[in-house]
């Protein structure tokens, strides 16, 4: 009988040779409490964190802590439901109004995470006859979205738009619907898309172009509204996808304090 | 180039021989995960350069019927004849 688990054996030798090497599991490390938004305690000892997306370093805002007690008092702590059954409160509309406006959109909406953010966007926006392109350094949600979507899936190579552009031209059937997904900073390598060059691309071929700007909004663009801005192709960019769990560290009052990311599409 | 599938993979075959990590004994059957030690990542980016190398698209869902090297050789013909 076959095993679900001898698939894990390699990972699982690959990961014993790294802890033995270095005496720690570097993936099991355990924040004990957070003492600033630089600093936590690890193993009972103060720690410099250099790994988070902090940006901003709002994590441990007064002010945002402040908020979501207030908002936990009036609104509890879950709708039980989703937003399409029941689950759609005055917060959520006001949160994606706020976004829309600050993102000079017509609407937005709020999802759970920026991974599912990503999950239901590029899945519902890529259908069966359509194209998705993605940056072959695309971060994983990017990848499992367009595993959801039945769309032909082609990769092109990382910040490349004139790959882009062949590869485009290479397809089969030219005038199908194309959706190309690109990132503002990969987070990986911090490198920044040539985002203006992408746009050009996309209006070049007739494409779609959704941008993923969760790490470079609030770190990109004189407003902070990420790649797009910094290049002046916003209006070039036909979606965006964002999260709240890097630059903003949940700023906005939530009425899900057991939930750890806000993230948005506008 | 040649475009039937043995020609296609005494290609991918050259390509993989460039990489000295690659075993020198390969052939058509060998697979390119467990045989090449090629993880999913190291799959999808050396599709890439069969990609460039064929002028064919390989979309991602296809890759998941491929195990060996004759199974991508077989794939990119089959492309190629639809293009």
């Amino acid at each position: 009988m076959a095993s679900l688990f001898s698939k894990y054996e390699g990972l699982a030798g690959s990961l014993g040779a790294v802890v033995a090497a270095g005496g720690r599991n570097p993936f099991a490390v355990v924040i004990e409490k957070p003492l600033s938004s630089t600093v936590g305690v690890i193993e009972g000892r103060e720690t410099l964190l250099f790994g988070t997306n902090n940006y901003l370093g709002l994590s441990q805002s007064e002010r945002a802590i402040k908020a979501a007690q207030a908002a936990a008092e009036v609104f509890g702590v879950g709708t039980t439901g989703s937003r399409i059954a029941n689950g759609t409160q005055s917060l959520h509309r006001q949160l994606e109004r706020k976004i829309a406006d600050f993102f000079r959109r017509r609407d937005a909406m709020v999802f759970s995470t920026g991974y599912q953010a990503n999950l239901g966007m590029i899945s519902a926006l890529a259908g069966k006859d359509d194209y998705l392109l993605l940056d072959a350094d695309s971060h994983a949600s990017i990848y499992d979205g367009s595993r959801l979507s039945a769309a032909q899936v082609i990769r092109f190579r990382h910040n490349d738009p004139d790959d882009l552009y062949k590869r485009i031209k290479r397809l089969d059937a030219p005038d199908a619907a194309k959706l190309v997904v690109v990132e503002g900073i990969y987070s990986m390598t911090g490198n920044v898309a040539p985002v203006a060059e992408f746009a050009a691309v996309k209006k070049e071929t007739g494409a779609y172009l959704l941008v993923d700007e969760a790490h470079s909004f609030g770190v990109l663009g004189e407003h902070g509204r990420g790649s797009a801005e910094a290049d002046g192709v916003e209006a070039d960019v036909d979606f965006i996808v964002g999260t709240f769990s890097k630059s903003l560290a949940r700023l906005v009052a939530t009425v899900y304090p057991t939930t750890r990311n806000w993230n948005w599409c506008a | 180039m040649s475009e039937t599938v043995e020609g296609v993979s005494a290609l991918i075959i050259q390509k993989l021989l460039s990489n000295p990590k690659v075993p020198r004994d390969i052939n058509g059957d060998c697979k390119i995960m467990e045989d090449l030690a090629f993880d999913s990542l190291a799959v999808m980016n050396f599709v890439m350069e069969v990609e460039d190398s064929l002028d064919v698209s390989v979309p991602l869902d296809k890759l998941a019927d491929i195990r060996t090297i004759n199974d991508l050789a077989a794939c990119v013909v089959d492309l190629k004849s639809k293009g």
